[in-house]
C-alpha cells in the first residue's frame, strides 16, 4: 500500500507493507538515528515525534502515519548547529553508551515544545518511557531543565 | 496465524461496521495500536483503523462524562475533567499508564477492552460505574462490570465500541487510585481503585475494584458490602482488605508471584480505603 507522510519537513510518498512498522520505514528512508532496541515498546530508543507528540516507532504501524508528520533525531539540529537540548546534553556529559540518546532527545523536544518551563517532576514523567541502560537519568534531567532555560531565553531574545 | 493483508481507513462508523461484517478472513479494529504493535503475531489479517471517525472527544456536563473511543490516555490525562476533584482518581490512573510515548497513542477504550491483563484504567472506570457505548445493528450500552464478569456480555465481533460514559460522582465523594509496579515504566503488579462517601465518620456507597493482579478486572463486592456504614477508620480498612482477599484468584506471572501479590494486595486495598477515608497519610 502507498502512504504519504512528512519526514523531517520533507513530504514523502512511501510504498509499505500493511504490517510494516514506522521504525522500519524510517530506517529504510535513511533515518538511521532511529534505533531498534527491544522492538516491544519498552525501551524507548526508537522514539520519534508524530504530529508533535513522542511515540515509539517500533510499535507504531507505518500505515497509522498516513497524512501525518514525523520528526526524527535527524530533524533536530545538525552538526555545527545543534539544538539547545543537544548542546545542554553535551555540556552536562549526559551521554554515556548512547543507546538511549536519540530517543531521549525526541522525548525531551516533544516535552519542551509543548511545555517550555517544565518542573523536574514533569521532565521525569516525560522521559520515563526511555530506558537509559547506564542509569544516567540524573544528568539527563539536569540537561533538559537547562535546555528549557536556554530555549526560553532564545525565544525571549527573538521576541 | 494470519499475516496482515490489508490496512483500511473507513470514513464513518457505519462504513467500519460494514467492513467488519463483510470482509473475509479475520478483520479487526485498530485505534492506538500499541497492543497490536507489540504482538509478535497479529490475531487479524485485516486492520480497520477507527481513528479517523471523529470519536476522540472528551465531554463533561453536569451529570456525566463521555469519552470518545479514540481519545488517547494522554488526552484524558491532559483534559480539564481530571482536575475536577471528583475525578482525580481517573487522572491519577491515566498518568500511571506506561510512559508518555504509549499514552500518546493508546486509547482509553483500548485499555479497557483490548489489553485487559496489562491495563490500569479498568479499576478506575469500574469504580466510576462506566458503561461501554457500542455501535452495531443498533446502539447499546454495556456496564463495564458486566463486560468483565459475564462472558456472554462480551463484545460480539461485529460491534464497535464508540465511547465510554459514566455519571459524575457526587461532590462529597472521595476517590483513590494506587498502581503498584516494579518500575515507573512497568506494567502493574496490581491496581486498586476506590470511591466512597464518608458520612459522619462512616463509609457509604463504597466501590472498590482491582485490576492487573487478577485474571480479569473486577469489583470487590464482598468488601464493599462489609464497609457499608462501618466507621472509616484504619481498623475497618484493614478488616475490609482481608475480606476482599477471600474470594480473589490472583495472577501468577513474570511481574510477581501469586504469593507476593497475596502479601501486597491487601496493603494496597487498605491504603486506597484510607485515602478515601481522608486518612491516607496517617494510614501509611
Amino acid at each position: 500500500m502507498k502512504i504519504r507522510l512528512t519526514i523531517n519537513g520533507t513530504p514523502r510518498e512511501a510504498e509499505i507493507a500493511p504490517d510494516e512498522k514506522l521504525l522500519d520505514l524510517l530506517r529504510r528512508e535513511g533515518c538511521l538515528g532511529v534505533k531498534y532496541g527491544c522492538g516491544r515498546g519498552e525501551c524507548g530508543t526508537c522514539t520519534v515525534i508524530l504530529d508533535g507528540r513522542a511515540v515509539k516507532s517500533c510499535i507504531t504501524f507505518a500505515a497509522q502515519t498516513d497524512g501525518r508528520s514525523v520528526v526524527t533525531i535527524e530533524g533536530i539540529g545538525r552538526p555545527g548547529h545543534l539544538h539547545p537540548i543537544q548542546e545542554a546534553i553535551l555540556d552536562h556529559g549526559a551521554v554515556q553508551c548512547g543507546y538511549c540518546t536519540s530517543g531521549l532527545i525526541c522525548s525531551a523536544k516533544a516535552l519542551l515544545d509543548e511545555n517550555p518551563d517544565p518542573t523536574e517532576e514533569e521532565v521525569r514523567q516525560a522521559i520515563k518511557g526511555n530506558l537509559c541502560r547506564c542509569t544516567g537519568y540524573e544528568k539527563y534531567v539536569a540537561a533538559i531543565l537547562d535546555a528549557a532555560g536556554r530555549m526560553r531565553s532564545q525565544t525571549g531574545e527573538k521576541a | 496465524m494470519p499475516t496482515l493483508r490489508e490496512y483500511l481507513k473507513p470514513a464513518s462508523v457505519s462504513q467500519a461496521l460494514e467492513m467488519i461484517r463483510s470482509l473475509e478472513g479475520k478483520p479487526g479494529y485498530i485505534a492506538g495500536g500499541t497492543f497490536l504493535g507489540m504482538a509478535r503475531q497479529l490475531p487479524f489479517d485485516v486492520l480497520i483503523d477507527i481513528t479517523g471517525l471523529g470519536l476522540g472527544t472528551i465531554e463533561m456536563d453536569r451529570e456525566q462524562v463521555r469519552l470518545g473511543a479514540t481519545a488517547t490516555i494522554q488526552d484524558l490525562a491532559d483534559s480539564d475533567i481530571v482536575s475536577d476533584p471528583r475525578l482525580m482518581l481517573l487522572g491519577r490512573a491515566a498518568r500511571s499508564v506506561a510512559g508518555r510515548q504509549i499514552r500518546n497513542m493508546a486509547t482509553v477504550a483500548g485499555n479497557l477492552v483490548s489489553a485487559t491483563l496489562l491495563a490500569d484504567l479498568p479499576a478506575a472506570l469500574l469504580v466510576l460505574g462506566a458503561e461501554l457505548i457500542m455501535a452495531g445493528t443498533e446502539s447499546r450500552r454495556i456496564p463495564l462490570v458486566d463486560y468483565y464478569s459475564d462472558r456472554s456480555g462480551r463484545r460480539p465481533k461485529d460491534w464497535l465500541v464508540t465511547g465510554i460514559v459514566f455519571p459524575l460522582p457526587p461532590p462529597e465523594a472521595r476517590g483513590a487510585f494506587i498502581k503498584f509496579a516494579r518500575t515507573a515504566n512497568d506494567v502493574a503488579i496490581a491496581d486498586v481503585a476506590c470511591w466512597a462517601r464518608v458520612d459522619r465518620g462512616r463509609f457509604q456507597q463504597v466501590r472498590l475494584a482491582v485490576s492487573a493482579a487478577v485474571n480479569r478486572p473486577r469489583r470487590l463486592t464482598a468488601a464493599e458490602r462489609f464497609l457499608e456504614n462501618r466507621p472509616a477508620d484504619p481498623e475497618t480498612c484493614r478488616a475490609a482488605a482481608e475480606r476482599a482477599m477471600e474470594d480473589l484468584s490472583l495472577l501468577d506471572n513474570v511481574r510477581a508471584k501469586r504469593s507476593y501479590r497475596k502479601q501486597v494486595l491487601p496493603v494496597l486495598i487498605r491504603r486506597a480505603l484510607l485515602d478515601c477515608a481522608g486518612n491516607g497519610e496517617k494510614g501509611r
